[in-house]
């Protein structure tokens, strides 16, 4: 089995996965997602400064998947149908990986606004993951 | 404790039409229901109470860190053990003192939440009903099912007043149940039956509170069955459900009515919960809020409403 | 520091091959490679062994390197197992140039194999997701195909670039392709195919993705004084550049180019005292369409934002100013992860060496090798030149 995330990596970053919470570094003030290692900005391993995002920002990247997710979602495209993924850049001017919901994934595309909810991630091994995406917003 | 300080409501996106079922089983067997609403298949009763919490703290005085209590109520917890309590608070960022309560096992649950958050003694509690009822696609329980959240903030003070609360409990087997291990809701299928226990448990909690209303607010397990109740408590009571329009919203439903009537600017409503086996309890409420319920909706057809609720997907999801 | 000469390079056919395994692709490899050294080559000379594979295809086998050395009887070699996703037996070879130069070895073997196509659609979707970033990236809902549809969808945006452009690399590579007879997909396509494919992730559709592939690799470099023993027609790997680059695509200032390209590229140019213009031909790691319009302005082969015209203008082509995989790519010839990198390497030997056949292009005499790991997260890139130094 490849490329498995255990169930305690997965809550050892509920923060990220349920608000996205950022790491500002100390020294240079650059806002990092996850909040762990060195600082993107100053290369610096650093202690962050948690910083807990609205949530809302710009699409940067985009892409509708039609049969080419991983198989954690197999079961979720079928039910869903293609699936918007996007690489969203927050107000904090950090950028962050999701996946699109609550919305036609092809309606929206690179400089459309979206935030956060929360949805079911994937199911593994009877224990439910919870975690963001992504959908539109007028803010 | 003995107000609504807030409230917020969630409703999935994914709207279904009643014509749809009658073209895929000649007919819609779900009594009184034009259109109802549809979870997507990565929604359950956990993300449906989250954004129903996040909509009543947006309107709120209090902030989440203020809330001492979480009572939540739900016919479909997403695990059968497992602490959703614990799951939802953790999502909504709630403090970890915070104390946790999950009601289920009938749709009562969403008053007993309700219940549990006045009772708590704290001075802030949420009492969240969150639902998504399902059954055999081919019957009646499933063409009614709907899905959605209210969350209630109850504090000291607010614009809505709880004056009284009364129970009611009178066993009625087999009307509506679930048997263990089993996604699909059931029931016995004695239509007179069902009526019986439902108007007359329903009648016996208004009956138990010292004053009556003006409104009826109750569980609604279809569009028609709360009015049957309103007959059924003397026929002065203005009859609300938001049934006919969303599907049965299980725990969530009777919540779903206050909404309603609150909405039709009623406010002296009587809520009650009602859930099969069977039991009630009221509430008389005096005041009102206005709560926001209209979104962007998308109508699906039949099929894709088979997939999003998974009756016809086989479970491949998850390697190893 | 020595000089550092390809004496035998060679690849197994890539394909899908249920009866063979990796030992034996391996194994095909190293045979072809040893027959395609000039003079008699003893293979007990060899002193050191890089091999790159990604695990089997999601078999996650240890000691990877060892089990397929001990296969071509090279049992008791210092072997080390390189991995690097997609730019593993690339970076194997920088592993073996380095171990000439630093005169650790004589004689040094890289290359690589992967065997993919024998498991399950679910399990081969599964650990394909291993070389983007996991955590985040593919919890979002990407395997490979929807991280590079996203640089797709950003190139396309911000310069332009058309839907026509992209399929012009699988129009090209696959005409290559249908010249060499070890293509896992050696048919050509029209253009029209190309454009009207099934969508796999938009704006990339199913002409636009590299195939998943079975094969081996096999390149043998050598000191100069070994050399001399064993060919007239020398090729020098004059230039070697590695490095590495964030591992998920949303960790990059950009979308629109692979800066670990840039960087491994002017490393290698600095080694081999070139620049991009010295540079006649060029197998690029095209394991989408973008991949390869990417490659073109990472390695200056074009401005940035112009691969577009580029590849449209024909400068790409056999009869281009600056072909660009002849081999026919990874999209036409195929990509088993680990053997990608030398697969490489021996088009540029047989097109330097004229053995090209079908293929052949006359007057070159200075190639590259692009080799990049997941979407960016490694990238090796290699200079060859005809003659002694």
């Amino acid at each position: 089995m490849g490329a498995y995330i255990s169930v305690p990596t997965w809550w050892r970053q509920l923060d990220q996965r349920y608000r996205l919470v950022l790491g500002e570094c100390p020294d240079c003030g650059t806002h990092n997602f996850p909040p762990e290692g060195a600082c993107r900005g100053c290369n610096e391993m650093v202690e962050y400064e948690e910083v807990t995002p609205d949530g809302t920002g710009e699409i940067v990247g985009h892409t509708v998947i039609d049969g080419a997710a991983p198989p954690e979602f197999a079961t979720f495209e079928k039910q869903h149908g293609p699936i918007g993924v996007v690489v969203v850049e927050l107000d904090e001017g950090v950028r962050v990986p999701g996946m699109l919901a609550d919305c036609e994934p092809g309606d929206v595309g690179r400089g459309d606004r979206v935030e956060k909810i929360v949805r079911r991630i994937y199911e593994q091994e009877g224990v439910i993951r919870y975690g963001y995406k992504f959908t539109p917003t007028d803010d | 404790m003995n107000a609504i300080e807030c409230c917020g409501a969630y409703v999935p996106r994914y709207r279904i039409d009643a014509s749809e079922f009658t073209e895929a089983w000649g007919a819609f067997q779900a009594r009184g229901v034009s259109e109802k609403a549809v979870a997507e298949s990565d929604e359950d009763a956990v993300t449906m109470a989250v954004e129903a919490i996040e909509r009543a703290l947006a309107t709120s005085e209090y902030s989440r860190d203020d809330v001492d209590t979480l009572a939540i109520g739900t016919t479909t917890p997403p695990v059968d053990e497992g602490d959703v309590a614990a799951q939802v608070a953790e999502i909504s960022g709630l403090r970890r003192s915070v104390e946790l309560s999950t009601h289920t096992q009938s749709t009562r649950a969403g008053t007993a939440a309700l219940t549990a958050a006045v009772e708590s003694g704290s001075s802030l509690s949420i009492a969240v009903a969150a639902d998504c009822p399902i059954g055999a696609p081919d019957g009646a329980i499933d063409h009614a099912a709907g899905a959605g959240a209210v969350a209630l903030l109850i504090a000291e003070d607010g614009p809505v007043s709880i004056e009284e609360s009364a129970s009611y409990a009178h066993e009625f087997p087999g009307t509506r149940f679930r048997q263990r291990g089993q996604t699909n809701v059931e029931s016995y299928d004695a239509t007179a039956f069902e009526r019986d226990a439902y108007t007359s448990v329903v009648a016996g909690a208004v009956d138990a509170l010292d004053h009556t209303g003006a409104a009826l607010a109750p569980t609604a397990p279809d569009g028609s069955m709360p009015y049957r109740a309103g007959r059924a408590v003397g026929g002065e009571m203005d009859v609300y459900e938001q049934t006919s329009s969303l599907g049965d919203t299980g725990a969530a439903s009777s919540l779903f009515s206050l909404l309603a009537a609150w909405q039709d600017g009623e406010d002296d409503v009587v809520v009650v919960g009602y859930g099969d086996g069977a039991s009630a309890n009221a509430f008389r409420l005096a005041g009102s809020i206005s709560v926001e319920m209209t979104r962007e909706t998308t109508s699906i057809t039949y099929d894709e409403y088979l997939r999003k609720r998974g009756h016809v997907v086989s479970d491949t999801g998850g390697v190893n | 520091m020595r000089d550092v000469y390809l004496v035998g390079a060679a690849q197994s056919d890539f394909g899908a091959f249920p009866r063979e395994s990796y030992r034996s692709l391996f194994g095909e490899a190293f045979v072809s490679a040893v027959d395609s050294i000039d003079g008699e080559f003893d293979k007990s000379t060899i002193d050191e062994a890089f091999v790159g594979t990604l695990g089997v295809g999601g078999r996650q086998l240890g000691l990877g390197g060892p089990a397929v050395t001990e296969y071509v009887g090279l049992d008791g070699v210092p072997c080390t197992r390189v991995e690097n996703a997609c730019a593993a037996s690339g970076s194997a070879l920088r592993q073996a140039v380095t171990s000439i130069r630093a005169e650790t070895a004589d004689v040094a073997l890289a290359g690589g194999y992967e065997v993919m196509t024998d498991m399950s659609g679910e399990q081969t979707r599964y650990w394909l997701g291993v070389s983007g970033e996991t955590e985040w990236e593919r919890m979002a809902g990407t395997t490979f195909a929807g991280v590079y549809s996203q640089m797709a969808d950003a190139h396309m945006d911000k310069y332009g670039t058309t839907r026509e452009q992209l399929s012009r690399v699988a129009v090209k590579n696959h005409a290559n392709g249908a010249k060499n007879p070890h293509a896992h997909l050696g048919f050509e396509c029209s253009l029209e195919d190309a454009m009207n494919g099934k969508t796999v992730a938009d704006p990339l559709n199913l002409y636009d993705c590299c195939p998943t592939s079975d094969g081996a690799s096999v390149a043998i470099v050598a000191s100069e004084s070994v050399a001399r023993e064993l060919t007239d027609n020398p090729i020098r790997i004059t230039g070697t550049g590695q490095a590495s680059g964030r591992v998920g695509l949303f960790q990059r200032p950009s979308l629109t180019e692979i800066p670990a390209t840039g960087a491994a590229a002017e490393q290698a140019f600095e080694d081999a005292e070139i620049t991009v213009d010295d540079v006649d031909f060029a197998e690029v790691h095209d394991c989408f369409s973008i991949a390869e319009l990417l490659a073109y302005e990472d390695l200056g082969f074009c401005e940035t934002g112009e691969a577009g015209e580029y590849i449209e203008s024909g400068a790409t082509l056999p009869d281009g100013e600056r072909p660009v995989n002849l081999s026919g790519g990874l999209k036409s010839k195929g990509h088993p992860i680990g053997a990608t990198g030398v697969g490489q390497v021996t088009e540029v030997f047989k097109q330097l060496r004229g053995e090209a056949g079908e293929r052949q292009v006359t007057g070159l005499s200075c190639g590259l090798t692009h080799n990049v790991g997941g979407s960016g997260g490694a990238v090796a890139v290699h200079v060859f030149e005809e003659g002694w130094a």
